[in-house]
């Protein structure tokens, strides 16, 4: 088989391209060259089948879909948190099964803890026959009503908070700083944080602590749910439960009752009297070392679940600590990004052009933005010719830069 | 980092996540609707069976509809979805497993269209070559050249570092032409489509 020599340089183009370091002049070659070998000519429609969008068979338009039905049901369900709600249908049909176990999942868990407890199923399964963990509670459409019809407001019984309008329930998915000894509660449950801790109401009823101590108490028959990040706290009915999160840690304790807690997708059941602890700035050498460091992706997602919450001085605390413990994983290039942008934001213009160099040292699919921030930042610290000087070298770097206007400004 | 300015159009797609936030269930219908193309697709492509591809539709349509509040109308509607769609349809084979790359695949998710016009040349149907390749390598060949990640949201959705995905897709690319120059000198032509 003869291979033209156009034809080596048009699929090393596209190896270049896959791997996302073409230069222009080989996404030129790409646009523009038809490859004239016959094994060549099939790998171009193999790549322009692959590139294909949607089609006929994507498309939906009136198409009766009986499952968007129910979910549309359970969307509608998770964000309303005022009106009394009808329990959600039980369906054994295959077609609806994902569907409910996705529900269940959105309703109880944070995206994060949803995320790992996907990921770790199988070594949960391992666990729990032997003995060594609580079961997880089954993703099937009983739990989520009841979490659902647990999704009451939390009324303000004593103690104060920063609230942007005065309130007598709890805000949801507004994170407050707890100026007093905060008390709230709702029929059968009560929460009380110290001062100093943050919080956040979720839809789903659920309340997540963000920093601080908190003591739960359920008193009916439902259970409280409470989230610390990526780690989920399940105070049963009649329990009575002290959770204590600090940025070097968390601990649980369980005063009466059992409370189950979910860590990275791990169940474990805790008895009055027992208690759980992590320390995350162990420095106990004997300790394994998954122990002393939290996944990169974790931070990343808890750094998101800041920002998303308002907290940006939360989030640049977040991704830097990714950066910190993870300097050489593409979280914490996306990190860099991330954190210049913030830093950036809040001013911190001199700590914004480290980090934008950071990521420029180390380079990665958003170069051409990175190189855009660090003139942004040189103009912010006022170093006029530096930030000329760069403009210049970006201008001939990213001709076609929809930066470049910008840059004219 | 690009920050377009909405169009009219990105108007109303902000206007109608907001909507589908606040839990409005016709708005919710209407956002599902309008997303289904691209969530199908990116479910077509990173499942090997119809039944998964169903299945996945549905959960990452639901994991679009918890998302719609966070849709700030910086890019496409169907950007957005799409990769939220890929990202939770990515989730949904590491649950479930997939069939392994040997293993007799009856029930496959139909061909995006295997013998259109311009796609002669391919020997077989697109998937034929897909499923022929391990998962990992699969993921991130599809995840680069059909659904438009960049490496690091590959490495970022995968959990894998960036050179290991650049590794996997040069495999991948490198297994595929394999495949292709076995089927260019055997003659195979347009096994079923």
């Amino acid at each position: 088989m003869t291979l033209h020599l156009d034809d080596a340089r048009w699929r090393a183009a596209i190896d270049a391209d896959l791997r996302g370091d073409a230069t222009p002049a080989q996404s030129e070659l790409i646009a523009e060259y038809q490859p004239q070998g016959a094994q060549q000519r099939a790998e171009a429609a193999f790549l322009a089948a692959l590139a294909e969008g949607p089609n006929e068979l994507d498309v939906v338009e009136d198409e009766p879909l009986d499952w968007l039905s129910t979910a549309l049901d359970t969307h509608v369900r998770a964000t309303s948190t005022t009106r009394p709600q009808p329990a959600v249908q039980a369906s054994t049909s295959r077609s609806r099964w994902p569907l409910v176990a996705a529900a269940a999942a959105a309703i109880l868990f944070t995206a994060g803890a949803s995320y790992f407890a996907l990921q770790s199923n199988a070594q949960d399964l391992r666990l729990l026959q032997a003995g060594q963990v609580a079961p997880m509670p089954p993703m099937d459409m009983a739990p989520a009503a009841e979490a659902i019809s647990a999704a009451e407001p939390w009324q303000l019984a004593s103690g104060s908070a920063r609230l942007t309008a005065p309130s007598p329930t709890l805000p949801v998915d507004q994170t407050l700083s707890v100026e007093s000894p905060l008390c709230v509660e709702r029929p059968g449950h009560s929460i009380c944080a110290d001062a100093g801790s943050r919080v956040t109401a979720r839809s789903s009823g659920a309340l997540a602590l963000h920093v601080g101590t908190a003591t739960v108490r359920s008193e009916d028959a439902k259970d409280i749910h409470v989230e610390l990040d990526d780690v989920t706290v399940r105070a049963a009915s009649h329990s009575v439960v002290i959770i204590d999160h600090q940025t070097a840690g968390w601990s649980v304790t369980v005063e009466s009752g059992t409370a189950t807690v979910t860590e990275l997708g791990l169940a474990r059941r805790l008895e009055a009297g027992e208690s759980l602890q992590r320390d995350s700035r162990s420095t106990d050498a004997s300790a394994p070392q998954a122990k002393r460091t939290v996944k990169a992706s974790t931070l990343l997602s808890r750094a998101r679940a800041r920002r998303r919450d308002g907290d940006p001085r939360g989030a640049m605390q977040t991704y830097a600590e990714l950066i910190r413990q993870h300097p050489r994983s593409a979280a914490a290039q996306t990190a860099r990004m991330s954190l210049a942008q913030l830093q950036l934001d809040k001013g911190s213009a001199k700590d914004a052009l480290r980090s934008f160099r950071g990521y420029l040292k180390r380079g990665g699919a958003l170069s051409e933005d990175a190189a855009y921030g660090e003139i942004r930042a040189l103009r912010a610290l006022g170093r006029t010719s530096d930030a000329k000087r760069a403009a210049r070298a970006f201008t001939q770097r990213y001709p076609g830069s929809p930066y470049g206007a910008k840059l004219k400004q | 980092m690009p920050q377009n300015a909405p169009t009219p159009d990105r108007d109303a797609e902000l206007a109608l996540c907001e909507r589908v936030a606040k839990g409005d269930r016709a708005a919710a219908e209407a956002l599902a609707r309008q997303v289904m193309p691209v969530v199908r697709h990116a479910a077509r492509r990173l499942t090997r069976t119809a039944s998964d591809a169903q299945d996945a539709t549905q959960v990452a349509t639901l994991e679009i509809l918890r998302s719609a509040g966070h849709y700030a109308a910086r890019g496409s509607l169907g950007g957005w979805a799409s990769r939220i769609a890929a990202r939770s349809v990515v989730r949904w084979n590491a649950r479930h497993g997939t069939p392994t790359m040997h293993e007799h695949n009856p029930d496959r998710a139909p061909s995006a269209a295997p013998r259109a016009p311009g796609f002669e040349a391919l020997p077989r149907p697109l998937e034929a070559y897909l499923d022929g390749l391990p998962e990992p390598q699969r993921t991130a060949l599809v995840l680069r050249h059909s659904l438009g990640h960049t490496i690091p949201e590959i490495a970022e959705v995968t959990g894998a570092p960036v050179p290991t995905v650049r590794s996997r897709i040069d495999k991948a690319m490198t297994r595929v032409r394999a495949a292709i120059r076995r089927d260019v000198q055997l003659g195979t032509k347009g096994a079923s489509a």
